[in-house]
């Protein structure tokens, strides 16, 4: 192979290379993960529980409660789905399960959804703040602080709007957190992280004070002890008019029973919103997936069990009826701050406290809204369902610009709509929360009747009647969504006429981007297209690529044979890993004149889109690189060695067994300058045996009878007087001294006919050959670490 | 008409009911999991499922 057709060439002669990279491959652990969820569903506890009083009554908390266990059935629900589907999310587990049309409706609901979570955290975050700043001003004026004029102009102590100040509140941090997620969502996951811990420590500490206020504090509204709200029953339930909805002026109103139960359960399942995001953080957990799934998962239910569920129980037992919903509706928690036992000053500075952590958890569920958001619409987008327009990569940052500003768009406009009520935004949020579950679950429980295949993981019980397998508990938390679905309907009339009105709009938008993509892209597959930031580098090094040295390079081309990949993918191999695709150009090109288009063509495009989920699904980072090649083995030896590579894998070749393939990756290596590294390749074959050659000069494999030979002659030599501290090795360099002497001055054709001879007897079977490996027996992977 | 709306009302209350018998089983079950996988060892091995149903 003549070095000037290689692709890479080292020194002063460079070649333009494409590295790509995926816009958000980034893995992170469950904790993380958790944070990232909690970050929305443990905000709810900030604004949750004042709803549901407001709408039902005093036992409300117990809903509440009641919601937080039942959350935990629909968290196995997403755990079965995100364990089929790593890409998961409503949009895909409906589109597999019901169809196109449904996925759309479906999706449409969630994105209702992941929109009114940003206004809603955002406001409640505002009145939180707002509510504060009163308090404070309060007790300034109380104290005779406040300037007699300043006291005049407010006819009583100075404060500010509260609903206008959570409006102007929640715009800022929503543009904030655009900007974040316009430059990239790496250091969102370290946010949430820092943000839960300050939480856990509030939580704590707000738990703790309570437990001593019931202890040794005066029970609230004069009560001789202190007292549970009253129990779930229908007679203890009062429902505000605007809770009632549709039904209001019907004698369904009066209908409770177990109906009144349904009602007030589905006003409070706002307690559980966020449970979602566990689909939209799937994608982004660390290797090992499904466990690391399931551990954020519980972490995720009991965090909010006890956030939500206790707090919202503490709230009514001990902040005074005649104040709870009047001043502390919307910062019930500060509230909660504010009667525990205590002097003033120390309750303040904890309110303080409270409202410093809701601003924190409250403006990460605004983060997180827009990241579900922006993955929701990206993963449609994929399938042809919004045109590629959406999903265009900002020039600078990579993400998906245009989504983040269409979502954050609405937004803004839904917090300015709203004029900072709490308790609008919480009824209309409720559609999109109960309605995503619903579907989602529905989906599932068809999928277990439609794809009978492999899951990781499956919703129990389950009982098998004559060979069918009876999902139980999938059709359980189906028919508690789907019946609290339907109530909500009736019960939740500005959530139906929103919802329905917001789904209908962004149904027609996809059906619309449908179509006008399926005439744009007739002739081409546009299904699971990802999106790549593709980034020129001049010459291929570590730093360019982002790696380590010692990582392993794998070659791939066919997108339909990555077995290989998968097999180093599942052994925990603590190496970077690196993609490599070879892009081949004609003799007669000139490498300089290729454009992106032509080095990162469609195949590059479905071949690295193919790699990025298969890296997905073992949650572990790859790096991935295009080089335009006028010859594949050279493009895999020069870029593992300008990466420092320690080992090359690749497939087995339909064209060559895996000793041919080894011997033109050795003659490529061979004509490759200095300086120039060994290395390892391997190639895994399509039953996932695996054969290694070792690149370069190396140790060649000596038969056992040939190290008995030169220790007899060790032996014999070292009884020499003299010789006593002659090694095994001067041996073999004294032999191969004499040899190289023979074959080059004196014997050449003598020993060429004895090696001639020698491989006859080979090929006859008569030398032996090195034992085949038991394919039953678990083999370390022979790749070399660093 | 009243009389249909009372018996699609009365047969959400029965489906509710039995949902939520089964959602409290669900819970139960899954929870005992849970407590097996939180005290796995991360090295237990981790079919990624996920990866090749995702590639149809």
């Amino acid at each position: 192979m003549a070095s000037d057709s290689n692709a890479i060439r080292p020194g002063s002669t460079r070649v333009r290379i494409v590295v790509a990279t995926s816009v958000m491959l980034t893995f992170i652990s469950f904790w993380r993960a958790a944070a990232i969820v909690l970050n929305d569903l443990g905000s709810s506890a900030f604004y949750a529980a004042g709803i549901a009083e407001q709408a039902v009554g005093k036992a409300a908390p117990w809903f509440i409660i009641g919601v937080m266990i039942f959350s935990f059935a629909v968290r196995a629900v997403y755990v079965e789905s995100c364990s089929m589907f790593v890409r998961g999310g409503v949009y895909r587990v409906v589109k597999e399960a019901l169809g196109g049309t449904l996925a759309k409706i479906s999706v449409s609901a969630l994105m209702f959804d992941y929109i009114l979570t940003g206004p809603i955290s955002g406001v409640s975050a505002g009145h939180y703040i707002a509510g504060l700043v009163n308090k404070w001003l309060a007790t300034a004026d109380a104290a005779g602080w406040v300037p007699v004029a300043v006291h005049h102009i407010f006819g009583g102590a100075p404060h500010i709007n509260e609903n206008l100040t959570a409006v102007v509140l929640a715009v800022a941090v929503t543009l904030y957190y655009w900007w974040e997620n316009t430059k990239g969502i790496q250091e969102s996951s370290e946010k949430a992280l820092r943000v839960m811990q300050i939480t856990t420590v509030m939580v704590v500490l707000l738990l703790g004070w309570s437990a001593l206020t019931l202890l040794i504090g005066k029970p609230a509204n004069n009560a001789a002890h202190w007292q549970l709200p009253p129990l779930p029953i229908p007679s203890n339930l009062h429902f505000s008019e605007s809770a009632l909805g549709f039904l209001k002026h019907t004698q369904f109103a009066h209908l409770l029973g177990l109906f009144g139960i349904m009602i007030a359960f589905g006003h409070s399942v706002l307690a559980m919103s966020g449970e979602e995001s566990l689909a939209q953080v799937n994608r982004e957990l660390a290797h090992p997936k499904l466990k690391n799934l399931k551990r954020a998962a519980v972490v995720i239910a009991i965090y909010s069990f006890v956030f939500t569920g206790l707090v919202s129980l503490l709230a009514v037992m001990i902040i005074p009826d005649n104040v709870r919903v009047a001043q502390y509706s919307d910062n019930l928690i500060s509230g909660l701050a504010m009667y525990e036992v205590g002097p003033n000053l120390l309750k303040l500075l904890f309110q303080t406290f409270v409202v410093l952590v809701g601003f924190l958890i409250l403006s990460g569920a605004i983060n997180t809204a827009i990241v579900g958001s922006n993955g929701v619409l990206n993963r449609v987008s994929e399938d042809g369902v919004l045109t590629e327009w959406f999903r265009k990569p900002h020039k600078r940052f990579g993400t998906s610009f245009r989504i983040i500003n269409l979502v954050v768009g609405m937004q803004l406009f839904t917090i300015i709509a709203s004029r900072g009520d709490v308790y609008m935004l919480g009824e209309a949020y409720a559609f999109g929360v109960i309605w995503s579950f619903t579907f989602n679950s529905l989906a599932m429980l068809v999928l277990r009747f439609k794809f009978k295949g492999a899951r990781g993981w499956k919703v129990p019980p389950n009982i098998t009647i004559a060979g069918h397998e009876i999902p139980l508990g999938l059709f359980s938390v189906f028919l508690v969504l789907f019946t609290t679905a339907v109530v909500n309907l009736f019960t939740k009339s500005i959530a139906t006429v929103a919802g329905l009105t917001f789904t209908a709009v962004f149904f027609v938008i996809f059906l619309v981007s449908e179509r006008v993509n399926r005439r744009k892209f007739a002739h081409t597959e546009q299904q699971m297209q990802e999106q790549f930031q593709l980034l020129h580098r001049d010459q291929v090094d570590t730093q360019g690529v982002g790696i380590r040295p010692g990582s392993i390079l794998i070659a791939v081309r066919d997108y339909n044979t990555l077995n290989h990949l998968k097999w180093v993918l599942s052994h925990n191999v603590e190496q970077d890993v690196v993609v490599l695709a070879a892009r081949l150009t004609g003799p007669g090109s000139a490498e300089y004149d290729l454009s992106m288009d032509q080095i990162f063509s469609d195949y590059e495009q479905t071949l690295f889109t193919r790699v990025v989920s298969i890296a997905e699904s073992y949650g572990k980072h790859i790096a991935l690189l295009v080089v335009p090649a006028r010859d594949v083995w050279s493009a895999i030896v020069q870029t593992a060695n300008a990466l420092e590579s320690s080992a090359i894998v690749a497939g087995l070749s339909t064209k060559m067994n895996a000793q041919e393939q080894a011997f033109n990756l050795g003659r490529a290596w061979e004509a490759m300058h200095e300086p120039k590294r060994q290395t390892l390749f391997q190639v895994v074959r399509p039953d996932n045996e695996v054969e290694t050659f070792r690149i370069g000069p190396h140790t060649p494999s000596i038969r056992t009878e040939d190290v008995h030979l030169v220790h007899r002659l060790w032996l014999d030599i070292t009884r020499t007087k003299g010789l006593e501290n002659v090694h095994h090795s001067d041996l073999v360099t004294m032999a191969l001294t004499r040899f190289a002497h023979d074959y080059t001055v004196s014997d050449r054709e003598s020993i060429l006919a004895e090696l001639q001879r020698l491989e006859e007897r080979r090929a006859k079977g008569e030398l032996g050959r090195p034992k085949p490996r038991d394919p039953g027996q678990p083999q370390t992977p022979p790749i070399l670490r660093p | 008409m009243n009389g249909l709306v009372t018996v699609c009302v009365r047969l959400l209350e029965f489906l509710f009911f039995v949902g939520a018998v089964g959602s409290l089983v669900v819970v139960l079950i899954s929870g005992v999991e849970d407590m097996e996988t939180i005290f796995q060892k991360d090295d237990a091995p981790d079919d990624p499922v996920g990866g090749d149903h995702n590639l149809r």
